[in-house]
């Protein structure tokens, strides 16, 4: 390792020691993970109900609050407001807190705003199920939803950027870069793009183009970089093994931050857009490949770095975080190539498309994050997870699901977009070539909903012991509250 | 990077230069653009739907059909659209002018309905492909909605009224019956034929095929539903990398 | 934790105590944050690489981005193309303004298709009125209007058309005829029509207030 870093960085002393850090983040972390999973779980319904009726037009056709125009959406919502916005905050705070050594402030104020997020949510995918859905891809929320999240946003970041204020003196790590810009590009994504589509509407097609950036950069440059300041944090924790590079570090970051954003048109090419505006998206999200080789080359050492203990081999977080990482190299190298020649001309418009937002959110995202969260709960709790048959369970389930679903959509878009470029074939032909494709992506669902309720039952378990343990006790002192309270005067 | 304001006016500063690249620019070149006054007609378009067709494209948004349909036709070179025959030439901007929400869509489980107005012209065929694909194509994937349809009974003896659905076979409402469509299946319809992209104007002109002189004369005779196959234009092939 | 990769001062934190017994042994929740090195440099060819891709991302856009112009679409085409494609030539844009005169004035009586109502209204269609070496006789009904029986492809009609000597100018005059005369879809072949033959007719019959007869008409030479 390299002596010469450690003369140049010198690191001031916390202000918080990790234990009193983890307590002051236990209850609003425990609490936006918990929600997350709820709507982890409920995402994990609406998929596999979305991906049957998208083979099997006649299940449950009678009721239009689950025709698949609404349930594909509210699932996607429910996927990426109820729980990877959601836990990606959580684990934001915890690491925004963690690395600055310093105790995140709010307490139970912030799991009420908590509260107030997934009031949004939940009142936005009931609008969505019902009809009420703007008509734009992932801006699908009612308009009295977004002022809800809106709000509760703001109140949540401000608590990190109070944390991230006080953190100790000296240089930033890589995840606070990361987290830092997530966290202020979230709220100026969310709110011009919601502005310019549902509130004041622009002209025309603009109103796509507004979207199209907001749903790219919803993917990138909010949970894409929440994800990467995760793994930073986590790969190298788990393994010691530094991050080798600062140089390499700042070249992707910055890489990241500069082209990534300008993409999201290039799944328009041939759409209703000006020449210039999908073939700048193109040369964007080509050139955001740098910042990928970039991370790639700099955590491959890392990855590849054995466990810092031999006990920890088993460790969920780091077998997480590797595929996560794996994850993150084939989605963002797919959605930048995708966006050239033969890929583009044979994947535009198909199940591709689907398959590779999978791999980026249940794979990339979710894996991190997931990784993270078992991590940090026993931390906060100060319990260890109760059955590794459990997680190994949920691991298993949640790499063969996004396995399985990217291999048949990514395989099922290619057949569907070579026979639908074959103006000899009819269309129902073509229908009948991806339907197996689409078949197996409910199979794919079913797993993940299996490996989802893993995690959810593991919880469950923790928590039971965690009351035994903790709120027994407190229970019992409630309960004689009169006599605590004489003696306290006494 | 020792410092959060660096990254926080870097990151800022990126995710502007974007805004600005491609909402607010786009905005300002052409977010004014007006209707076009057609030389073939002296209409001014796009031309507004009717109070229908305005209730049917909320329908169309509620159900979430973008989800499945795409509206927006592609040059050649950039996708079979053209021959596949789901529009006469590609869309541009202009067409979508007065559309609120623009539902594009981006994903091709069914085929694309841009310019379905001129290309399907039975409402008989429209109302039974909304209430149940499958009588018409019998693998289809596209969901039933069953709910925009009114099955009711006939009084006795009395023969199906005018707006019945023709339906036969495995489909048919049980004896007694009828199927008739309610208004959001009509309004849906009325929205489905009102979508057409295939007037001409300064951008979406056709290339002339090469010619003689009177094919010119030809060329801008033919009228704007003119057969597909030589509306395509040919040399608009593009070149990608 | 390994010795020497960390100043002493986090080292010591480590073994504060005052936390609440874990189940979870000590040493995983050894507090090291993770550190970025200076192991390396951004490798040389990666960052010549993306000076390399950005020269070809300008030459995509230069290729592609249709000088940013809002109104090219088709990847690889420039205004230069768009532009060549709108019909330019005189009588394309007679026939585009024709097309428009005759939506307005013309359509009523002699229908889209220009073959009239049988037994109202006189095609225009493969007419022998319309299908003449000159437009002379065109032009004076279009300036005047017609009354009383006339003979079309051995069909007799008997009515009135209305003069347009006072709403229609001479170019529209002469882009309404040529598109009428010029109209294969109709199969119609004749020749266009110059809005100078129109001005020069209009002059001749400066005086006239009645409409022509279809006898009157045929006393005309239908060409100079």
């Amino acid at each position: 390792m390299a002596a010469a870093s450690d003369s140049t960085v010198t690191p001031a002393p916390p202000r918080a020691r990790p234990a009193e850090v983890d307590t002051s983040c236990r209850w609003p972390v425990l609490g936006l993970l918990g929600l997350a999973l709820a709507w982890l779980l409920v995402a994990g319904v609406l998929a596999v109900l979305a991906s049957i009726k998208l083979h099997g037009p006649g299940f449950l056709a009678e009721w239009p609050w689950l025709t698949y125009g609404r349930v594909q959406p509210a699932a996607g919502h429910a996927f990426v407001f109820g729980f990877a916005s959601q836990i990606g905050l959580g684990i934001a705070l915890w690491l925004i807190a963690r690395l600055g050594g310093t105790w995140l402030t709010g307490g139970v104020g912030l799991l009420l705003v908590g509260g107030f997020w997934n009031l949004g949510v939940a009142l936005g995918v009931f609008g969505i199920l019902l009809g009420g859905g703007t008509g734009f891809e992932s801006l699908e929320f009612p308009r009295y939803v977004p002022p809800i999240l809106m709000t509760a946003y703001v109140c949540l970041a401000a608590w990190g950027l109070i944390a991230f204020g006080r953190r100790r003196p000296g240089d930033l790590y890589v995840s606070q870069w990361y987290l830092l810009a997530a966290l202020f590009a979230f709220p100026w994504l969310y709110a011009s793009a919601t502005l310019l589509t549902v509130y004041s509407p622009l002209r025309g097609v603009l109103q796509v183009a507004a979207q199209a950036w907001f749903a790219h950069n919803l993917a990138t440059l909010w949970l894409g970089f929440l994800g990467l300041g995760s793994l930073f944090y986590f790969l190298p924790k788990l393994t010691g093994r530094p991050v080798p590079s600062r140089s390499l570090a700042v070249f992707g970051f910055w890489s990241l931050a500069i082209f990534g954003p300008l993409g999201g048109l290039q799944r328009y090419v041939g759409g209703p857009f000006p020449a210039w505006m999908s073939s700048l998206s193109v040369v964007a999200s080509v050139l955001n490949l740098f910042g990928v080789v970039a991370v790639a080359l700099n955590l491959y050492p890392v990855v590849r770095a054995a466990p810092r203990l031999p006990g920890e081999a088993a460790m969920p977080a780091l077998r997480f975080a590797r595929l996560a990482y794996y994850a993150y190299l084939l989605g963002a190298g797919l959605s930048s190539l995708s966006a050239l020649g033969f890929l583009r001309r044979t994947t535009q418009f198909t199940l591709f498309t689907p398959g590779l937002d999978h791999l980026w959110l249940d794979g990339f995202f979710a894996l991190a994050m997931l990784g993270a969260a078992y991590y940090v709960v026993p931390k906060l709790t100060g319990r260890d997870w109760p059955s590794p048959g459990l997680t190994r369970l949920h691991f298993y389930c949640q790499v063969v699901g996004v396995g399985l679903f990217f291999v048949a959509y990514a395989a099922g878009g290619l057949v569907h977009g070579t026979t639908m470029n074959d103006p000899a074939l009819p269309f129902f032909y073509v229908i009948k070539r991806y339907l197996p494709f689409a078949a197996t992506g409910t199979l794919a669902n079913l797993i993940l909903l299996v490996g989802y309720g893993a995690l959810a039952a593991h919880v469950a378990w923790l928590i039971t012991r965690w009351c035994r343990d903790v709120c027994a006790p407190l229970a019992r002192e409630l309960l004689e509250p009169t006599a605590t309270a004489q003696e306290v005067k006494a | 990077m020792n410092q959060g304001p660096l990254v926080f006016l870097g990151v800022f500063a990126a995710v502007i230069a974007s805004w600005l690249g491609l909402v607010i620019v786009p905005h300002l070149q052409f977010g004014q653009q007006d209707m076009v006054v057609l030389e073939e007609t002296g209409e001014s378009y796009p031309g507004g739907r009717s109070g229908l067709a305005l209730q049917g494209a909320e329908v169309y948004r509620e159900q979430g059909c973008y989800y499945c349909h795409t509206q927006q036709v592609r040059p050649a070179g950039e996708g079979p659209d053209l021959k596949r025959r789901w529009g006469v030439r590609r869309t541009v901007a202009r067409d979508y002018l007065r559309d609120q929400p623009v539902l594009l869509g981006q994903m091709r489980l069914g085929p694309d309905l841009a310019n379905l107005g001129a290309r399907e012209t039975n409402r008989t065929t429209l109302l039974l492909k909304l209430y149940n694909a499958r009588v018409l194509i019998p693998n289809s994937l596209m969901p039933r909605y069953p709910y925009l349809f009114e099955t009711r009974k006939l009084p006795p003896g009395a023969t199906p009224s005018g707006d019945a659905l023709p339906l036969v076979g495995p489909f048919a409402p049980p004896p007694g019956f009828e199927v008739v469509p309610g208004p959001d299946a009509l309004a849906l319809v009325a929205y489905l034929e009102s979508l057409r992209a295939e007037a001409r104007f300064y951008e979406v002109f056709p290339t002339p095929p090469p010619k003689a002189d009177t094919n010119q004369v030809q060329d801008a005779l033919s009228p704007t539903n003119g057969p597909p196959t030589n509306a395509v234009p040919a040399t608009n092939a593009t070149v990608t990398p | 934790m390994k010795p020497g990769t960390h100043s002493t001062p986090r080292a010591r934190t480590r073994t504060a105590p005052g936390r609440r017994p874990r189940t979870e042994p000590a040493p995983l929740d050894a507090d090291a944050e993770p550190r970025l090195a200076e192991e390396f440099h951004t490798p040389l060819w990666l960052v010549s690489l993306l000076g390399l891709m950005c020269y070809w991302g300008a030459l995509y856009l230069h290729q592609n981005g249709g000088g940013f112009h809002p109104l090219v679409f088709n990847l690889g085409e420039h205004l230069a193309d768009v532009e060549a494609r709108v019909p330019k030539s005189d009588t394309d844009a007679l026939i585009a303004q024709g097309r428009r005169i005759y939506t307005i004035y013309c359509v009523a009586c002699h229908q889209p298709n220009g073959r009239g109502l049988p037994g109202q209204f006189p095609p225009l269609a493969e007419s022998d009125w319309v299908n003449t070496a000159g437009p002379n006789r065109l032009i004076r009904i279009v300036l005047n209007g017609l009354t009383g029986p006339i003979t079309v492809n051995g069909t007799e009609y008997n009515n009135v058309m209305l003069p347009w000597r006072d709403q229609l100018s001479d170019a529209d005059i002469a882009a309404v005829l040529t598109f009428t005369r010029a109209n294969k879809d109709w199969g119609n072949q004749a020749g266009a029509v110059s809005p100078e033959q129109v001005k020069a007719v209009r002059e001749a019959t400066q005086g006239r207030d009645s409409n022509w007869t279809a006898t009157e008409l045929l006393a005309v030479p239908d060409s100079d």
